[in-house]
């Protein structure tokens, strides 16, 4: 009935029979199982927790639920700008080296592989780029990855060898 | 060549890629990267908590969100906690997860209501006192009691040191060992950790074990009965079954133990959280307050008050979370240890100032 065809129910746009035929047949199999539960809970000596935690908590959490959080929209949006300024800027300073071409969206993957591979996703050489060497590449596809595990190993690895020339005194 | 030895295979190319690399490529890719993680966290930050909200608060048509808890959420026993589901859709943002980023005041946006103040109260170190209080361990017990800093205490009592001469790596290593006992960690998990051989990770906590005696015995007890019983219960009653106790294979047997380990501490501090919040919202009812609890975090509850409310608020609210009426009554539970409360009240979540009461006593 609901949720047909592979369908996510829409409790809040959903006609109010319907809603009704719904709730009428979820607390009717609610109640078989409680009655199979309630057995349970007596068998493992669990009726104490059952009556002074959990049916309490149901309802207490219920209310919290309901009441939701206060939302201040002016710091939202003040956070949001700023957010957004940092993310411009981030973005600037990533374009402002050499190897990066202008052109380049820096959340596509494909555009990120030629500038820390100088190569595609096909493993194809590429002009520009930082000409590193892919750490983790694809199981299924076997196109070189620039998710956060490989650039942690890469940011390792060049720590490192930064560390062992002394190079981070003279930057 | 299967996957791990193609992966380590590799990690050397590239280690060995950028050996060969000259200076400036090097301190380049080096500060690209650098900038380019920012780049991404920046974005996820606004993704999730910028159009998140802004998003639910379209949907509710007000400034206000809703969230989801759990109370079967995970199989350690703690809350879990999300948006609610709206439209098929994961609405809003998980309260749990509001970052505490120090560049960008994120959890500042949730607020207490005009004439009203936000509330938050943590448990100290929680975990570890339901710990202290399970393995009945003395030393543990003794650090609670007297009100010392407790991982500065099992650093003197690990490394054989006075307290003042324990130094901030120490103190961090003891944390880590009591952490890593609290959730099942292993030599391996702190070698990792902290970069140290796993020699030096073993003789760490066999120092700390040896300084709490009470754990390695409890641990001991809660083995041979999830051993027996293939099962792990709390002092409150709930229970974790864990067949896999029963495995042939000895590391599958080591991680159910680990789990249920796990279980009793986690569990019952977080049910003794929830049974605190219970008994603090049963006595604002009571005394007809215009103060709520709005949200619970681990270790913590979150309320908004009037604000001539606000000692006595708090002064319920230190009540109920160190004397525990609730579970005194309820499950006859009186902890050997004391919990510790930190107050802050502020006009947001991720504002305040630590709070102490005129008159602690009222």
């Amino acid at each position: 009935m609901l949720g047909q065809d592979g369908k996510k129910t829409d409790w809040r746009n959903m006609p109010l029979t319907q809603m009704a035929r719904g709730n009428a047949l979820d607390a009717y199999f609610t109640l078989k199982v409680f009655h199979k539960l309630e057995r349970l809970i007596q068998d493992l000596k669990m009726q104490n927790l059952y009556d002074k935690l959990m049916v309490p908590a149901v309802e207490f959490f219920k209310d919290m639920e309901l009441d939701g959080l206060y939302i201040s929209s002016a710091k939202v949006e003040e956070l949001g700008s700023q957010l957004k300024g940092d993310i411009y800027d981030k973005e600037d300073q990533l374009f402002s080296f050499p190897q990066v071409n202008k052109t380049y969206e820096l959340t596509s993957t494909d555009d990120l592989v030629k500038v820390l591979y100088s190569a595609d996703k096909k493993h194809n050489i590429v002009d520009g780029g930082f000409g590193l060497f892919p750490p983790i590449s694809s199981e299924k596809t076997g196109a070189p990855s620039t998710s956060a595990e490989a650039l942690d190993i890469l940011l390792e690895q060049l720590e490192d060898e930064i560390d062992r020339r002394g190079l981070n005194e003279q930057v | 060549m299967n996957r791990f030895e193609k992966l380590e295979q590799d990690k050397q190319i590239s280690r060995s890629v950028v050996t060969s690399m000259d200076n400036q490529k090097l301190v380049g890719a080096r500060n690209f990267i650098k900038s380019l993680l920012e780049f991404r966290r920046s974005r996820k930050l606004f993704d999730t908590y910028i159009s998140g909200v802004r998003e639910a608060m379209k949907y509710n048509g007000s400034n206000k969100i809703y969230v989801e808890y759990r109370l079967d959420g995970t199989v350690t026993g703690r809350l879990s906690n999300a948006g609610y589901e709206a439209g098929g859709n994961r609405m809003g943002i998980s309260f749990h997860t509001l970052p505490r980023e120090s560049r960008f005041n994120i959890r500042d946006y949730v607020v207490a209501p005009k004439g009203y103040k936000f509330i938050t109260a943590d448990m100290k170190s929680m975990e570890l006192r339901i710990l202290a209080h399970l393995a009945k361990e003395k030393n543990m017990a003794k650090a609670f009691n007297d009100r010392v800093d407790l991982h500065t205490y099992s650093a003197a009592m690990t490394f054989g040191k006075q307290m003042d001469k324990v130094t901030k790596e120490e103190r961090q290593i003891a944390k880590a060992v009591s952490f890593l006992t609290v959730y099942g960690g292993t030599e391996k998990t702190l070698a990792t950790k902290q970069g140290i051989s796993f020699k030096k990770a073993k003789s760490i906590i066999d120092g700390w074990m040896a300084a709490f005696p009470g754990v390695p015995k409890y641990m001991e007890l809660v083995d041979k009965f999830i051993t027996n019983n293939k099962y792990a219960y709390t002092i409150f009653g709930r229970r974790r079954n864990l067949p896999n106790a029963g495995a042939d294979a000895k590391y599958i047997r080591q991680e159910a133990f680990r789990q249920g380990l796990n279980f009793t501490v986690q569990s019952s501090a977080s049910d003794t959280l929830i049974c605190c919040m219970l008994g603090l919202h049963n006595e604002l009812k009571k005394r007809k307050l215009g103060s709520k609890i709005v949200a619970t975090v681990h270790d913590s509850i979150e309320l908004i008050a009037p604000e001539s409310e606000v000692d006595e608020t708090v002064s319920l609210l230190n009540y109920h979370m160190t004397s525990y009426p609730y579970i005194k009554e309820n499950f006859g539970i009186n902890f050997s240890v004391p919990l510790e409360i930190e107050v802050v009240v502020g006009d947001s979540f991720g504002s305040g100032e630590e709070y102490h009461l005129s008159n602690p006593t009222s």
